[in-house]
């Protein structure tokens, strides 16, 4: 009866594995973290959920309020027994108190799986006509634990953990045969050694990569549910998590057809790790970061603050002297404060703002563009590791790369002009001053909230096929060695 | 069965191989004898496509090695000075592992009537290699090769540290092995074994073959003073 080498080695590696102490409490050590850190991404995940759901409720109960103020004013005729500035039938009173609106950048599921920049950047803005404001939530911060690690999360243990078990899984293939001199044996089976060393590789890979997602799974769908499973994005990550371990799979293929001692190959290997997952990645950041330095954040607030003296320096003077002295006004002489009054500080403001946010603009755009300007460098060169590119992916795939936060916060800004658009010709309107109605309340503008689904399946396909090449170009050599140096 | 055409191997300057020529019959064993050097394991391994002739030809049932390695890799087995199998796997397991490689799949009592053959304990068999005895390990090296059906049976030193009960067992295993038509080249420095178990014994010395022996036509004493002779040529 003749037996398929599949079967023959496939019973081999699976005794061996088993039997190999170091190899198994290495990896249950690593499938601990591995949960770990799935809980970390999901409990960050939930932790904004929550959050939005309060900005939610919070929404619905300040328009009701609104809507609820206004009504009771026009049914007594339009008298407000209240402080002026409080007042919700002015515009600018609105605009400044319960008119505005929150813009959410709504999480992706994956988002458990990698979280990137979504814990240093905003995920919701509460918008004003003279600013976006990034809140922190109370609840963000009672769970300092989270905001201590939040860099730990499945991302990191696959990107930078995983590879070095499975240099651990892989570095001794040949020598190890070498070395306790069963390779002898080997050589006078009638199977090529570069054959048994790709089936056993092979063999490794299927069951190191098949005891990963046995893990990721069923403790992601306890922890957030389903859902994932549906979403294309959820087969891209596992495509893309696949081939990263076939990259470093074929790697140390690739070290073990030099023939080396086990030592060699080990140190090979880390060497190789560091390199491509934290020397190349470190370098190119530290050269971008030459190449296009991003100003600092003082500078775009020391811009806007510049923009607002000259504009009370120049432009402004003549338009505060103009609201100041107006007869409709009266700021400077009234005592108490009239509803000419809120209309005046109403026109200043909006058309002080026209200016600071042009200024600000200049400043904003310069901040932006080199961030992008590095993230487009970045894309061209993240070929050169595989960590990046997976990094990289992976952030995207999740929702929570630098350039969809970057895309949210311009929306944002774009739903702060719509916002003003909005609220300033009703500002300006000059016939009664309390302008504002039930009617505008409902019109508010609220924001859209988009997916951010920056790369297109064509894209990522390319990306993952360039990948697929260069684990077989590896491959290929190796096997090429191995059939060299056996023969 | 085994055939050197000419066998010639150079290790840069060093002439491990000079001009050998062989010809073992199924069935036969062959034992070469000589001082470290002599180019006994050189041979062995040009046989098993381990080493690459630098001239001549190795043939294995008419097929050159060099040529057709794959092919004379399945017909032939191997046991070193010492059999090395993986530790943590039992001798069962080893020999499924092995005689799998050369496309064999084996039942348990088939694998096992491979182990009582080569003479190892039942008990034995599913205990980790890495508590067996290299007489125990021997044995394994045996029934691997049992299992491959192997035609021809390369021996490096196989009884070198074996207690003499053990090399005696040995020799009784290689003897049926013969018997079932399977020819065996054997390389040792046990003068009494090669008498004992060989049908012709060469003496080498400084890559040539100077001596050719029946045993049957020697006794122990000839045997000894031949290679003391044929050794101390150049001393």
């Amino acid at each position: 009866m003749q037996a398929s080498l599949f079967r023959v080695l496939f019973r081999h590696e699976l005794i061996s594995l088993y039997r190999n102490r170091v190899l198994i409490t290495l990896f249950s050590i690593l499938l601990v973290l591995l949960v770990g850190a799935l809980w970390m991404g999901s409990s960050r995940l939930h932790q904004q959920q929550r959050t939005l759901g309060q900005i939610r409720a919070h929404r619905v109960a300040a328009q009701d309020s609104l809507k609820a103020r206004i009504r009771r004013i026009e049914a007594h005729g339009m008298y407000y027994p209240g402080f002026i500035w409080d007042d919700p039938t002015y515009a600018y009173n609105t605009a400044r108190n319960e008119g505005p609106q929150y813009a959410v950048k709504q999480p992706f599921v994956l988002q458990a799986l990698a979280t990137g920049q979504s814990a240093m950047q905003p995920f919701y803005y509460k918008v004003y006509i003279t600013r976006k404001q990034a809140l922190v939530h109370e609840s963000e911060i009672d769970n300092s634990f989270l905001q201590f690690v939040d860099t730990f999360d499945f991302s990191f243990v696959v990107v930078y953990l995983l590879p070095l078990l499975i240099i651990v899984f892989t570095y001794n293939l040949l020598s190890s045969e070498k070395e306790q001199g069963t390779w002898v044996l080997l050589k006078t089976s009638n199977q090529s050694i570069a054959r048994l060393l790709l089936g056993r590789l092979g063999i490794r890979y299927g069951l190191f990569t098949a005891a990963v997602w046995a893990v990721v799974v069923p403790v992601l769908t306890l922890l957030i549910g389903p859902s994932f499973l549906a979403t294309t994005n959820w087969w891209w990550l596992v495509a893309f998590v696949a081939g990263y371990f076939a990259f470093w799979f074929a790697l140390a293929f690739l070290v073990n057809s030099f023939s080396l001692s086990s030592n060699l190959n080990a140190m090979s290997l880390i060497f190789l790790w560091l390199l491509l997952g934290l020397l190349l990645p470190n370098l190119l950041q530290i050269g971008l970061n030459r190449v296009y330095p991003i100003p600092s954040r003082i500078a775009l607030t020391k811009a806007e603050r510049e923009a607002t003296n000259r504009y009370f320096e120049k432009d402004g003077q003549l338009l505060t002297k103009e609201v100041f002295n107006s007869p409709r006004t009266l700021i400077r002489q009234a005592s108490i404060v009239t509803p000419g009054m809120v209309y005046g500080y109403g026109i200043i403001v909006s058309k002080s703002q026209i200016i600071k946010d042009q200024a600000t603009r200049v400043a904003e755009n310069n901040l932006y563009g080199q961030v992008e300007k590095q993230q487009v460098a970045i894309g061209q060169l993240q070929w050169l590791s595989p960590a990046l590119l997976l990094q990289e992916v992976l952030a995207t795939l999740a929702g929570t790369h630098w350039h969809q936060f970057n895309r949210f916060s311009r929306d944002v800004d774009v739903f702060r002009e719509h916002t003003q658009q909005f609220f300033y010709p009703k500002m300006a309107l000059e016939s009664t001053y309390r302008t504002f109605t039930v009617k505008d309340a409902d019109a508010i503008p609220q924001f859209q909230s988009r997916a951010y689904a920056t790369y297109s399946g064509q894209y990522l396909g390319r990306v993952l096929l360039l990948h697929v090449v260069g684990v077989l170009v590896l491959m290929v050599l190796g096997y090429r060695r191995l059939l060299h140096a056996s023969r | 069965m085994l055939q050197a055409e000419q066998l010639t191997k150079r290790f840069g300057a060093h002439l491990a191989l000079d001009h050998l020529d062989l010809d073992i019959r199924s069935g036969e064993v062959y034992c070469l004898l000589g001082s470290n050097g002599a180019g006994k394991s050189t041979t062995i391994n040009i046989f098993l496509g381990f080493l690459p002739a630098t001239s001549g030809r190795a043939l294995i049932d008419g097929l050159e090695v060099s040529v057709n390695n794959h092919a004379t890799r399945n017909m032939v087995a191997y046991i070193p000075e010492v059999v090395n199998l993986y530790p943590t796997l039992t001798g069962l397991e080893n020999l499924a592992f092995f005689s799998g490689l050369s496309g064999y799949a084996y039942s348990r009592a088939e694998l096992r009537s491979f182990t009582q053959t080569a003479g190892l304990q039942d008990a034995a068999l599913d205990q980790r290699v890495g508590g067996y005895s290299k007489g125990m390990r021997q044995k394994v090296g045996i029934a691997i090769a049992l299992a491959k059906q192997a035609k021809a049976l390369f021996l490096d030193e196989p009884t070198s540290g074996l207690d003499p009960h053990a090399s005696n067992e040995f020799a009784q295993v290689i003897t049926r092995l013969s018997s079932q038509g399977v020819s065996t080249l054997m390389a040792t420095h046990d003068l009494l074994m090669a008498k004992n178990l060989g049908h012709r014994i060469g003496i080498m010395h400084q890559g040539r073959l100077q001596q050719e022996l029946h045993s049957e036509a020697v006794s122990y004493a000839e045997l000894t003073d031949c290679y003391l002779t044929t050794v101390n040529q150049s001393v």
